[in-house]
């Protein structure tokens, strides 16, 4: 019989190690990053982390972040970085996810343990000496706490939290406690009282987000979370993870507990995100999806259906372009998700639910979708196409020999980014109207075939065109809404020449999806060096390691599949001699060294 | 440096001006006295050459460290100042226009005597923490002589910035007018000119060479 416990034992042992932490991580989590150790240690050690003076630095300094900096924005990065180092097991994945509780709000960072010693080693430095500290043991861990971090840990593994008790944990005990409350003699006794009472609620939530994560109820971790198995079998260095359901506590805050939830339940039940992040030789990708749920789906398709108008592309100058972000979508199938969306959301709403969801109803009969979305066809695009000297008026004072002051308009150079806006529209009737309005109201005036945009504060002014001046016009069904002057008068007609537009990598990225953003790092550091120069000599400098380091950055979407919906950010790093994360953690330690300054 | 000015200083352009802008804004202080003590006085902070750049700090929630304060922030700021100087003796009339599409704003107010201003814009500053420091009798009159005092400013704390503070002073202009019913018999300080009429003076100068200590706003006028 002896052998046989000890069999079961050892059985059981080897099962719980095998076992990965995900069944550590509560599944209503708010938000969950799945980290590949293993991966992040291999490439920081590639691009030899530990000569950096940022990272020597936090290295030197791991007893103070039990009362210093926060888990996710250093200790983790520090922990993750030189897993080794820390005894931070690499063949598992470590987890950094936040929870709230009622009792107690937290983000919390689990590892497993490869060496026992150096973890040990770790926590002493961060416990010891540091005054404020309680320390405690619960059922298979031990855990010492402050008044910002706990530490829980065990033979197989480690969480650090931050951690945060609700203000209002426990007001209607208080409340209650009122009527039955001790005498006490004077004001110190009562004041020692509370104040134990206060540190007994507080030790008992930190056991309680203790004991959530070292003894775990198994149905209730998110590895049992079906859309969570799948998002983790693709490989990644950081996997994030949202479970939309589970945010569903959110709206409980804005409606209530009477909120009828049906209609929302409709929107939210399927609902996930998640974003595989790589550190790949030459660029980061953040690839994003997000899976809607069925009822969302047909309408989502046919929303992102939409095209960019070729048309649009005549009006941004590509020579010195800075960025732009688009989106093209069916109007009128974009418009019916979103209203059908806040319909299912106002509905819920307890006691107006039904009033605001009949006044949507209403406002849509009176609403006359074949004139609006004949106007509105759904692609737009926001473009940066320079950054360069502008006259800019303003308004000054001159004195006369009695220093009686005279108000004065002067114009002055400056260095401003040059922007065009542009949208397809139709309904030239509909558009007529509406210029013909804001003809009237003084915020256009007519120039010859565009419009110049008035600011309604220089009404009063003789001399109207004040300021930084913008420009509007509609040709080829087109919306031009831009500050160069010779984009809506000289190349109105015939959009620019060939030799100034984009370049056929851009104008590919723009036809070939519907959700677009594209940022140069080089042209907007080259053109703003004086005003970089003008924020300070550290500022400049790390701009400047920006700029040797980014080339650019791009934002494809919207692909589909099913109910997932798919776009990724890429930020491609110059020269392809060095490792992105080397670019990445130089532009890191000019900053550290600007701090340090 | 008047008081109020520094207060239009700490709630108007703390944030935006330390980080970004230099040579950007005028401040003007102009003073009707009357041969009784009693007077008008108005204020302008004049930031319209900076505009384009103020418009857009003015989206942002901070810049290099500095929270920038939102508009409703700043108009309630300027809303309490108005009812607390309002309730000051010997003050009336106080009014405020703020221009938010050239970023000029303008106090103005009339009072019984100089020696009630002064005390006014004690009270008002003695509610903010930051301000309240730099308060100063910055005029007094008696005798047909009117004195604009002056304490040179200690700018220790603003080598805490991270950005050089005569950048940010660099261009930054205040004007002085003081107008009087009677003509001038004399001027103390030579950077005060004489109007034609002989019934103002007006002194100009950067708040660079304030900062520096080249020139003081230190003056008596004598009055026929």
């Amino acid at each position: 019989m002896k052998y046989f416990l000890s069999l079961c034992l050892l059985g059981g042992t080897i099962f719980s190690l095998a076992q990965d932490l995900s069944n550590h991580v509560p599944t209503l989590s708010k938000s969950v990053f799945v980290i590949d150790a293993a991966s992040i240690h291999e490439k920081c050690q590639k691009a030899n982390l530990e000569t950096f003076e940022f990272f020597k630095e936090l290295k030197e300094n791991t007893d103070k972040y039990l009362t210093g900096s926060g888990v996710d924005n250093a200790l983790v990065p520090m922990l993750v970085a030189n897993s080794h180092d820390f005894g931070i097991s690499t063949s598992d994945f470590s987890y950094l996810f936040t929870r709230d509780r009622d009792s107690i709000n937290y983000t919390a960072f689990i590892f497993k343990i490869s060496n026992e010693e150096k973890v040990n080693n770790l926590i002493k430095t961060m416990v010891l000496d540091e005054e404020g500290i309680e320390l405690g043991i619960g059922e298979g861990f031990e855990f010492a706490y402050n008044d910002k971090m706990i530490i829980g840990w065990n033979s197989r593994m480690v969480a650090f939290f931050d951690y945060r008790i609700p203000y209002n944990y426990g007001t209607w005990e208080a409340v209650e406690e009122t009527t039955t409350e001790d005498y006490y003699e004077n004001y110190e006794d009562r004041y020692e009282a509370l104040e134990k009472e206060e540190k007994e609620k507080k030790a008992s939530s930190i056991l309680v987000a203790l004991e959530e994560i070292f003894n775990p109820n198994p149905k209730h971790t998110i590895s049992e979370n079906a859309h969570f198995k799948e998002v983790v079998n693709k490989s990644a260095d950081i996997i994030f993870f949202v479970d939309g359901f589970g945010n569903m506590n959110v709206m409980n805050d804005v409606f209530g507990t009477r909120g009828t939830v049906d209609g929302m339940l409709s929107i939210f039940a399927d609902n996930y995100f998640y974003c595989h992040i790589n550190m790949n030789d030459n660029d980061i990708t953040a690839a994003y999806t997000y899976h809607v749920s069925d009822v969302f789906k047909d309408m989502m398709m046919a929303a992102n259906k939409g095209k960019f108008n070729k048309n649009l592309f005549k009006y941004i100058d590509g020579q010195n372009l800075i960025g732009y972000l688009g989106m093209a979508v069916d109007s009128e199938a974009y418009y019916e998700m979103v209203m059908d969306m806040y319909s299912k959301v106002m509905s819920s709403m307890p006691r107006y639910g039904e009033v605001v969801s009949s006044g949507m109803d209403i406002y849509n009969i009176l609403l006359d979708e074949d004139e609006v979305f004949d106007f509105i066809k759904g692609d737009a695009l926001f473009a940066v196409t320079n950054i360069k000297q502008f006259d800019v008026t303003y308004t000054s004072y001159e004195y006369d020999d009695d220093f009686n002051e005279h108000e004065i308009t002067k114009t002055k150079q400056e260095l401003l980014p040059e922007y065009v806006f542009l949208a397809s529209i139709g309904n030239e009737k509909l558009r007529g109207k509406i210029i013909e309005l804001l003809e009237k109201s003084e915020l256009l005036i007519q120039k010859e075939g565009y419009y110049l945009v008035l600011d309604p504060y220089n009404s009063y002014r003789k001399d109207k065109e004040n300021g930084m001046l913008h420009y509007v016009a509609i040709e080829n069904d087109v919306l031009i809404v831009t500050n160069d002057v010779e984009l809506v008068s000289t190349y109105r007609e015939s959009g620019l020449p060939k030799n100034r537009l984009m370049s056929k990598e851009r104008r590919s990225h723009l036809k070939k999806n519907n959700y677009v953003g594209y940022w140069d790092s080089g042209n907007t550091f080259s053109k703003m060096t004086d005003e970089m120069k003008g924020m300070g000599q550290d500022f400049f400098s790390i701009m400047e390691e920006a700029n040797a380091v980014i080339e650019n950055a791009t934002i494809n979407g919207l692909s589909s599949e099913g109910n997932l919906f798919s776009a990724d950010l890429k930020l491609k790093m110059k020269g392809e001699e060095k490792l992105a994360i080397t670019h990445l953690l130089e532009l890191a330690e000019s900053i550290y060294k600007m701090q340090v300054k | 440096m008047s008081s109020t000015c520094k207060i239009l200083k700490f709630y108007l352009l703390l944030a935006a001006i330390t980080a970004v802008l230099s040579g950007c804004f005028d401040f003007v202080e102009e003073i009707k006295l009357h041969d009784n003590g009693s007077g008008a006085v108005k204020y302008k902070l004049n930031l319209s050459k900076s505009k384009t750049k103020i418009g857009g700090i003015m989206l942002m929630d901070s810049i290099r460290g500095f929270p920038v304060p939102s508009k409703e922030k700043i108009q309630k700021k300027l809303s309490e100042m108005k009812s607390l100087l309002n309730g000051q003796e010997g003050i009336s009339n106080v009014k405020i226009t703020e221009n938010w599409s050239e970023y000029i704003f303008q106090l103005t107010m009339d009072f019984e005597h100089v020696n009630k201003l002064n005390l006014a814009l004690k009270k008002t500053l003695a509610k903010e923490e930051k301000a309240k420091k730099y308060v100063y009798d910055a005029y007094s009159y008696s005798e047909s002589k009117f004195s604009r005092n002056y304490i040179a400013q200690d700018y220790n704390e603003f080598s805490q910035w991270k950005t050089d503070v005569s950048t940010v002073l660099e261009g930054a202009n205040l004007i002085l007018i003081h107008r009087f019913d009677e003509p001038i018999v004399s001027k103390e300080n030579a950077k005060y000119m004489l109007s034609k009429n002989s019934k103002s003076v007006m002194f100009r100068a950067s708040f660079l060479d304030l900062k520096e200590k080249k020139v003081t706003l230190q003056n008596t006028v004598s009055l026929k």
